[in-house]
């Protein structure tokens, strides 16, 4: 028999509850399956693309955008995208954005920049671990 | 059962402050419930709070999985488009910190049932994880069967609940609510 108070067991488990919570948020935080550096880390995939989109077409920093926002060995049929090279802001239209999971498909009309004419194009972008994986450009005309 | 008779009575001697705890399979039992409590609470409240926490701008624990696999994607994804993550994270604090802190245990463990069983059937059923079905280091599964244990060593405070036959009460009812802060667990070593 041991005999305790039941203050003191009650105060032990609520220390144990505590060191378990610190102990599941270390073991978490540091496991090295998470990406920190990625920025979308965390986000919805349509909130990482709009990010990416921002910081490539308003602000016009495509090359910075595709450093930080697209994973290393990211695929893209279209890697000489204005929306990947540093210059004068892109001017576009975002005329819808369909996202289901981690697929975000972006239709939007690029103004004429940079010396390039005018185009519109479906994006279809894949999110993983908070990067862009891939992205999928398909060139159309909208009828108006 | 013998042991916990025999726990009781020694609990009776030691007076309502003092305990005395039996080295036997009953106070086995329960250590092992209350380990199992309290880590179901850390590990719902640091899920809970690193949702949270990147909303504000805090450091989280780990940053919201999303699933592997399409159909885990779109239920997560959705979930949080939705709102309804709000919801849940804010059901994992609260069940939580209750878990913790041995406050409401009985309710906070029927409280995060659902979201355990949402758990479950999102590494099983959506994530295909069956690989990892009896991993006890797998979250996506054993909080579910933790969750089970938990409740199933309550169920003496649910058998109330479960009346086979039952007749409704009065609004006066809500008047008996602030008898949950004075009951005493009585039943602490019995």
């Amino acid at each position: 028999m041991i005999t305790a108070s039941r203050r003191s067991l009650k105060l032990l488990s609520i220390g144990i509850g505590l060191l378990f919570t610190a102990a599941v948020y270390y073991t978490m935080h540091y496991n090295p399956r998470w990406d920190w550096s990625a920025p979308g880390v965390g986000k919805l995939p349509r909130d990482i693309v709009a990010q990416f989109m921002d910081q490539a077409y308003v602000k016009g920093q495509g090359g910075t955008a595709q450093q930080s926002y697209f994973a290393k060995d990211a695929g893209d049929n279209a890697p000489a995208a204005e929306d990947r090279r540093d210059g004068a802001p892109v001017p576009h239209e975002v005329r819808e954005v369909i996202a289901q999971g981690m697929t975000v498909t972006v239709i939007h009309r690029i103004g004429p920049a940079r010396g390039s004419p005018e185009i519109d194009v479906i994006d279809v972008f894949k999110i993983k671990d908070g990067r862009i994986a891939r992205r999928d450009r398909y060139p159309t005309r909208f009828a108006q | 059962m013998g042991n916990d008779s025999n726990s009781a009575a020694a609990s009776a001697r030691a007076g309502a402050d003092r305990v005395e705890i039996a080295l036997d399979a009953a106070t086995l039992w329960r250590g092992v419930v209350t380990l199992l409590r309290l880590f179901l609470g850390a590990w719902m409240l640091n899920s809970g709070y690193s949702y949270w926490a990147q909303e504000f701008g805090w450091p989280p624990a780990f940053p919201q999985p999303f699933g592997t696999l399409p159909a885990s994607n779109q239920m997560l994804v959705t979930m949080v488009e939705i709102g309804l993550f709000d919801f849940v994270k804010t059901v994992e604090v609260i069940g939580g910190v209750c878990l913790i802190f041995g406050v409401f245990v009985p309710a906070a463990t029927l409280l995060l049932l659902p979201v355990s069983a949402i758990v479950f059937y999102n590494a099983v059923f959506l994530n295909l994880r069956t690989d990892r079905l009896f991993s006890p280091t797998y979250m996506g599964v054993s909080c579910l069967y933790i969750n089970v244990i938990v409740a199933l060593a309550y169920i003496r405070y649910y058998l109330p609940m479960l009346s086979l036959r039952s007749t409704p009460g009065g609004l006066r009812d809500l008047a008996r609510l602030p008898e949950m802060f004075r009951q005493q667990d009585n039943n602490h070593h019995r």
